[in-house]
């Protein structure tokens, strides 16, 4: 997962506070470094306000930093690549859930997957997805 | 969802400042702010992701921009007292306007900035591209003339446009080889997706971060949150919280 989706997440699991509520606790005047970290797809973010949002979230640092380097890309090509061959993707989330299905559409925030198992349709926010897989 | 104007002149951009981003020519961005015609979809994702903002955050079609906020961040130009007005404490200070001063004549060559050291990333784009030549970095070294570590940033520029030259001769199908598409900037699925649940009325099961889940209609939603009327009534789940969520049938059936 990438360190944006991880952030989300963290985010989600601390309450879901907004990012300008995050950048008043961890004392920088403006959020925009915070959703540029959640939302870019490169490698954003300084060392120092890693180290502040580690802090924060009760997380070791280098748990963020080792994420940076990961592309929030990486999952949508994936995800196209999949879509284009029409294969199968096994996606694993952070729940412990693991679905499996055919990708439908995905965008910035969500995907549509339709269940291998003839279950129908689910909607999977992004920053669930923990890693993936060919199915 | 704002006037494209109000979220401009909050993020304290001008109209020429937001068309270099975005790429859209600032008579057209006038005219949208103006309301005389709605904002392509093309355009709007292109503003979007100048201004930084969901795409469902700009009304396609703005309500015309008041003439008093029209001249945008800018600061108007001081009127001179009235006859009889208290002059400011500044213009007390400075009865009449000074004459300009010529600007002093810029520094000579020799106090010339020092050259800036190439970046890491053009290096490692050197690497890279040198890489499909089969080039070493020693290689690449003897060819730049000198080692990679001491190039400074438009030495790495030149030997980075001389390598992208020659995969264009030598492999001109690599060289117009585009990335595929892929609509990461939007959010548009989802909000289409949600819509279509809207006004088809659907029961849609939630599955929340915590293992919770929640049944309910859509009755409204945004960029960052649903709601939702359940039996208890209407409850407003920020979408941060949400794992996953699927239509549900009638019957209680997952569909």
């Amino acid at each position: 997962m990438s360190l944006g989706d991880y952030m989300r997440y963290l985010r989600a699991m601390h309450g879901g506070e907004s990012t300008a509520d995050i950048a008043k606790a961890v004392g920088i005047p403006t959020p925009w470094p915070i959703n540029e970290i959640e939302q870019r797809y490169r490698e954003v973010g300084s060392d120092e306000l890693v180290a502040k949002l580690a802090d924060y979230y009760g997380v070791p640092v280098e748990d963020l930093l080792w994420r940076r380097k990961l592309s929030r890309k990486k999952l949508s090509e994936f995800l196209d690549e999949a879509s284009k061959k029409g294969q199968k993707a096994r996606l694993f989330l952070r729940t412990g859930e693991r679905l499996e299905g055919t990708l439908q559409w995905f965008d910035l925030g969500a995907l549509a997957l339709n269940l291998a198992d003839g279950s129908g349709q689910v909607i999977i926010q992004r920053h669930i997805v923990d890693s993936w897989e060919i199915a | 969802m704002e006037d494209l104007w109000r979220i401009r002149q909050r993020k304290q951009m001008t109209v020429t400042q937001l068309s270099g981003r975005a790429g859209i020519p600032a008579r057209l961005i006038q005219e949208y702010e103006a309301g005389n015609k709605p904002i392509s979809m093309e355009n709007l994702e292109k503003l979007a992701r100048a201004l930084f903002v969901d795409v469902t955050a700009i009304k396609p079609l703005s309500t015309p921009i008041p003439p008093e906020l029209a001249a945008g961040p800018s600061r108007p130009p001081r009127e001179p007292p009235a006859p009889g007005e208290r002059p400011s404490p500044g213009e007390r200070l400075a009865p009449s306007a000074p004459p300009k001063v010529a600007r002093p004549p810029r520094p000579a060559a020799q106090e010339a900035k020092p050259p800036v050291p190439a970046r890491e990333s053009q290096v490692k784009h050197l690497l890279m591209l040198a890489e499909r030549f089969g080039l070493s970095q020693s290689d690449l070294e003897r060819e730049t003339g000198k080692p990679l570590a001491e190039l400074t940033r438009p030495e790495a520029s030149r030997a980075l446009k001389q390598l992208q030259e020659r995969i264009a001769t030598e492999h001109p199908h690599r060289a117009k080889k585009r990335r595929p598409y892929l609509p990461e900037s939007v959010d548009s699925f989802e909000l289409e997706y949600l819509q279509k649940q809207q006004q088809g009325a659907a029961t849609v099961a939630f599955t929340l971060f915590n293992g919770t889940k929640m049944t309910g209609q859509i009755v409204g939603f945004g960029p960052y949150n649903i709601t939702i009327k359940t039996d208890q009534g209407e409850v407003t789940l920020n979408k941060l919280a949400i794992a996953y969520y699927r239509p549900v049938e009638k019957e209680g059936q997952s569909v």
